[in-house]
């Protein structure tokens, strides 16, 4: 295994040291510090007398005419307490019975931030504590109405700190304001010996939700919700089938800043609102936008649609745009599945990066959806507490949502419902077909009973984008490795998508099977269907079997576009659609039909294909699969500023027609109709449409249709 | 492709277009990485990149440039010496690579990356007690599962004799209860059985491996080969006829798969011989399906 063999690798792998020599980027560690609002040997206002101080004397603002101050401990008695000691009245054997003490303190904070409040308090004999005027605690005194006569049961304080809980007391609190602390002392008898008292008060902040709440590693009976605090606490997940109706928890003791609790016992495909929090109470959720939904019982032919990403952490402008397009093409369909496909927080992953670009950038969807990843060049690992793509990440190593345990969370692979996803990972692991990996994949992608088979990892095996695959010297010939040793793996057993990032460009295959070598070693046996995959236009690609049938072609897509674009020639032969343009790609898989768009920053549909499985399964109106020599060629320059000339072939005599259709696959103008004989024929198009008017520049695609079948070319027009 | 380049340039090969062409694609991504560098030129991750690129080039005296620059920008972290190092690795210096990273190991010891690469340098060097050391480190030191290292020294120890393959099994035992039950780790592991004539032993281990697959056509016949090798040819007989049983269980798609095809008629094939050398044996059907052992 080569651990370091290309120079991102290396930009990696600098980046990660860098950040451990000179603790960059590390996530906030706060301990849950406690925070005293009076400390012990405070100073204390406080009233001793042969009576009580007067009706309210517990609450705010009562005029403390004639009381004295003292620091605590105050007292009499004892060696400990501060002098002069409280006064006891003229007769030993009749001393006063109640000491009255009160101070205010600022708190400078909200109480609902508040997790914690107690008090240390240093007594003797009997206490009544007070906050804001209601009482908060009481100690060693009788039930009932309190008054200046009324004696304590036995206790002493031993200048002890004795710890009691008044969270209770918490909503009395006013925040950024003055509060006001109340405490009455009572003795046990009038001849008592001894007096005391001093108190600390003391809260601790509730946990705030930095990070999420975001779903991880979903099956058909269990997730993993995840969450981070900004200080350390329990964990627990509230969940049921409705806001405000959330009847079942589940939840952690450990206390910790990255959460993590497993929710199990699920019923499949079902939606599931939740909240999360610490032991306490809830901290958020619990609302309409907080939900996942179970996967369906692996097999079941599900209506599934998924999201992917590539390369998008640029916490860019870009980024939003396709973010807030794919939200807007979505509408309120639910969002099944979300896969990214590497580099998801430039320019190192740092956990800063993976803030702002990822955990931030996408907070709402990450509620809702259940995010797979893999690790993309950019993608930090070892980079200290919290640096490191894995502690982001709870990702299926153990099976647990599928598939073949792979014991590791580099590369993994998951069911949902008719569809099983594979991640490899390209940047760390050995590609190599005896590496551990490919000895994995193997015994993985035999064993899957579902229909579609769609695998996913960072470095594309063709593109000719910001990255060039046919380059042995880009990217330490991972994308020629895992085209030489892992695709053989995926076309033996019928893969049907693959999808990559690592270019920023979105490149889009036809249907191909078996092209392992560089871009010059491809022949026509390996076309399996060289047409856009277009229904309406050209056909969906169609794989005859309902399964995983071997070495019947799959569709490759780049789409590393969704938070930048950087160029290229964008023309590698395997391609049918090359844009550098920013977008992302949307599957819809129903059944036995795949369809795919990639939905561009504008929201708009740049690029669309079908595939179809299954013999026999052709929706209504679809052309059947390609089986002849009929043939389309344009033949004049492409762009074209004004028309356009075609040559087509057919194998026999018969009617055909010529049509431009433009990329929603409107049909603008017919080219020619008529009957042909069989043979060579030209036709040219003027550039217009039916109503005579010059198409706007754009992309068009010209279809001819003989004889039941359907070929296509793309035209595109500059003007 | 490197290693080729280079024995192109010992030997004084020429070829007059292919390096042009080769080294285009190389040439632009510099361009590239200067221009990013023109823009962010405190960016030690740039100049990294570019100095790898730039040694690929044959322009070394510029490489190092950039990997000083780099260094400036990175002080005390060890960063550089490693890429320096992978460099000195990828162009054949295995020595001089392994004097690169020997102070970084001793002042980081803890450092993942820098254990693996020296471990692949010493394995390259013939060295595999030291290699195994590097891993026995990185496999101590890495907080992820990451089965390739385990792997690597299994494979390592094999190499020792008899006594290395009993600490590649222990290895990978260890791997196998740390990890969970990687495919690769179990593998190696029946194969090391084997190859010390340990049948029973990598059977347990196979039917281990087995009972936590969801398919086991291809393990029952891996079963049946290995009691045939040994000889026990009515228990082969068995395995394979579980092995057809299992393949006939499965959906029609899933026999149609060329490696399914292939498996069955290898089975098929099994069973003949075992029954030709076997009268006893009786002819398989499709109602005899056996449970897994």
């Amino acid at each position: 295994m080569t651990l370091i063999q290309s120079a991102l690798a290396r930009r990696a792998l600098a980046l990660l040291l860098f950040a451990s020599v000179i603790g960059v980027g590390f996530a906030a560690s706060t301990q849950a510090e406690p925070v005293t609002l009076i400390p012990r040997l405070s100073e204390w206002n406080y009233y001793a007398g042969p009576t009580d101080p007067g009706a309210g004397w517990q609450m705010p603002g009562f005029p403390e005419t004639g009381w004295s101050t003292g620091t605590g401990p105050l007292g009499y008695g004892e060696d400990y307490v501060t002098l002069p000691n409280l006064p006891y009245g003229d007769d030993p054997n009749n001393k006063w019975v109640s000491y009255y003490f009160r101070r205010t303190f600022f708190l400078n904070e909200d109480p609902s931030n508040i997790g914690t409040l107690r008090i240390g308090f240093n007594y003797d004999d009997g206490a009544v504590v007070y906050i804001n005027g209601v009482e908060v605690a009481r100690k060693f005194m009788p039930a009932g109405i309190i008054t200046w006569g009324t004696l304590a049961a036995d206790h002493e304080s031993y200048d002890t700190y004795e710890e009691t809980d008044i969270t209770a007391g918490i909503p009395l609190l006013v925040g950024n304001a003055l509060n006001t602390i109340a405490v009455e002392i009572h003795q046990t008898t009038v001849t008592s010996d001894d007096l005391v008292m001093d108190l600390e008060l003391i809260h601790s902040v509730r946990p705030v939700v930095m990070r999420g709440p975001y779903l991880q590693n979903a099956s058909s009976s269990a997730i993993s919700v995840r969450w981070r605090s900004h200080i350390p606490s329990n964990s627990r997940v509230w969940y049921g089938s409705a806001p405000g109706s959330l009847t079942e928890m589940a939840g952690d003791p450990a206390a910790t800043i990255e959460h993590e609790v497993r929710l199990s016992g699920l019923a499949p495909q079902s939606r599931y609102y939740y909240a999360v929090g610490d032991y306490t109470a809830p901290l958020t959720g619990d609302d309409d936008s907080t939900f996942f939904r179970t996967n369906p019982v692996p097999g079941d032919a599900y209506p599934t649609r998924a999201w992917v990403i590539g390369d998008a952490g640029w916490n860019s402008v870009g980024q939003q745009l396709v973010r807030n397009a794919y939200a807007t093409y979505a509408g309120n369909r639910d969002t099944d599945l979300w896969l990214m496909l590497g580099d998801n927080a430039y320019n190192a992953g740092t956990d800063a990066e993976y803030t702002s670009s990822v955990f931030n950038m996408y907070r709402g969807m990450l509620r809702k959806w259940c995010l797979w990843t893999t690790r993309g060049n950019h993608d930090l690992i070892y980079g200290g507490p919290a640096n490191d793509y894995y502690d982001h990440f709870t990702l299926p190593s153990a099976g647990e949502a599928g598939g073949v345990a792979s014991t590791t969370e580099a590369y993994y692979s998951f069911d949902y419902g008719n569809i099983h996803f594979i991640c490899l990972d390209t940047e760390g692991t050995s590609l190599l077909t005896d590496g551990a990996m490919a000895v994995w994949l193997r015994q993985d992608i035999a064993a899957t009973y579902q229909p579609w088979t769609i695998a996913f990892w960072h470095h594309p095996p063709y593109t000719r984008g910001s990255h060039i695959s046919d380059n042995e010297f880009d990217s330490g010939a991972r994308m020629g490795n895992v085209r030489r040793n892992i695709l053989p793996i995926l076309d033996s057993t019928g893969v049907d998508l693959v999808l990559n990032g690592h270019s920023h460009s979105y490149e889009r295959s036809f249907l191909l099977n078996g092209h392992y070598g560089t871009s010059g070693t491809l022949t026509a046996a390996m076309v399996v269907d060289s047409g856009f995959g277009r229904p309406g236009i050209d056909g969906p690609y169609v794989k005859p079997t309902l399964g995983s049938g071997p070495f019947e072609g799959a569709v490759y897509v780049v789409a590393g576009s969704s938070g930048t674009t950087s160029g290229g020639t964008l023309n590698h032969p395997v391609m049918v659609e090359s844009l550098n343009l920013l977008g992302s790609l949307v599957l819809d898989v129903a059944g036995n039909r795949l369809d795919a768009h990639f939905i561009g920053s504008n929201g708009a549909a740049l690029d669309s294909f079908t595939i179809v499985k299954g013999p026999g399964i052709l929706a209504a109106g679809d052309p059947p699969v390609h089986s002849s020599t009929l043939a389309l060629a344009l033949s004049s320059a492409n762009p074209a500023r004004r028309g356009a000339r075609f040559d087509f072939t057919l194998p026999r005599g018969g009617s055909a027609r010529l049509d431009i259709f433009d990329m929603a696959g409107r049909r603008l103008a017919r080219v020619a109709q008529a009957e042909f004989a069989a043979g060579s024929h030209r036709a040219d198009w003027s550039g217009r449409s039916a109503s005579g008017e010059h198409v706007a520049a754009g992309v068009y695609f010209a279809v001819l249709e003989s004889g039941g079948e359907r070929r296509a070319v793309k035209v595109v027009i500059a003007r | 492709m490197l290693l080729a380049l280079l024995l192109l340039t010992t030997l004084g090969l020429t070829v007059a277009s292919a390096p042009a062409a080769a080294h285009e694609p190389l040439r632009t991504q510099i361009d590239e990485l200067t221009r990013q560098i023109a823009a962010d030129p405190t960016n030690p991750s740039l100049l990294l990149a570019r100095a790898e690129l730039l040694r690929m080039n044959e322009q070394p005296q510029r490489a190092e440039a950039d990997l000083r620059e780099a260094q400036r920008l990175l002080p005390g972290s060890p960063a550089v010496e490693i890429v320096r190092a992978a460099m000195l690795r990828d162009a054949g210096r295995l020595i001089a690579a392994e004097r690169q990273l020997d102070p970084v190991i001793a002042a980081a010891p803890q450092l993942v990356e820098a254990r693996a690469l020296r471990a692949e340098v010493r394995e390259a060097l013939g060295r595999a007690q030291d290699a195994i050391a590097d891993l026995d480190q990185a496999i101590a030191q890495t907080r992820r599962a990451v089965p390739d290292l385990w792997l690597r020294r299994a494979r390592l120890l094999a190499t020792l004799g008899a006594a290395g393959e009993q600490r590649a099994l222990a290895s990978l035992d260890e791997g196998l209860r740390t990890l969970g039950p990687s495919p690769a780790l179990a593998e190696l592991a029946i194969d090391l059985e084997l190859r010390r004539g340990a049948t029973d032993a990598a059977l347990v281990r196979l039917d281990r491996m087995m009972a936590g697959l969801p398919r086991k056509e291809t393990m029952l016949a891996r079963r049946g080969e290995i009691l045939a090798a040994a000889g026990r040819t009515l228990e082969a007989w068995v395995a394979w006829s579980d092995a057809l049983a299992a393949i006939e269980a499965l959906p029609a798609h899933k026999r149609a798969a060329p490696a399914l095809l292939a498996l069955d008629s290898r089975v098929r094939l099994a069973l003949r011989d075992a029954q030709d050398s076997e009268p006893s044996a009786p002819t398989p059907t499709p109602t005899t399906v056996r449970t897994a052992p």
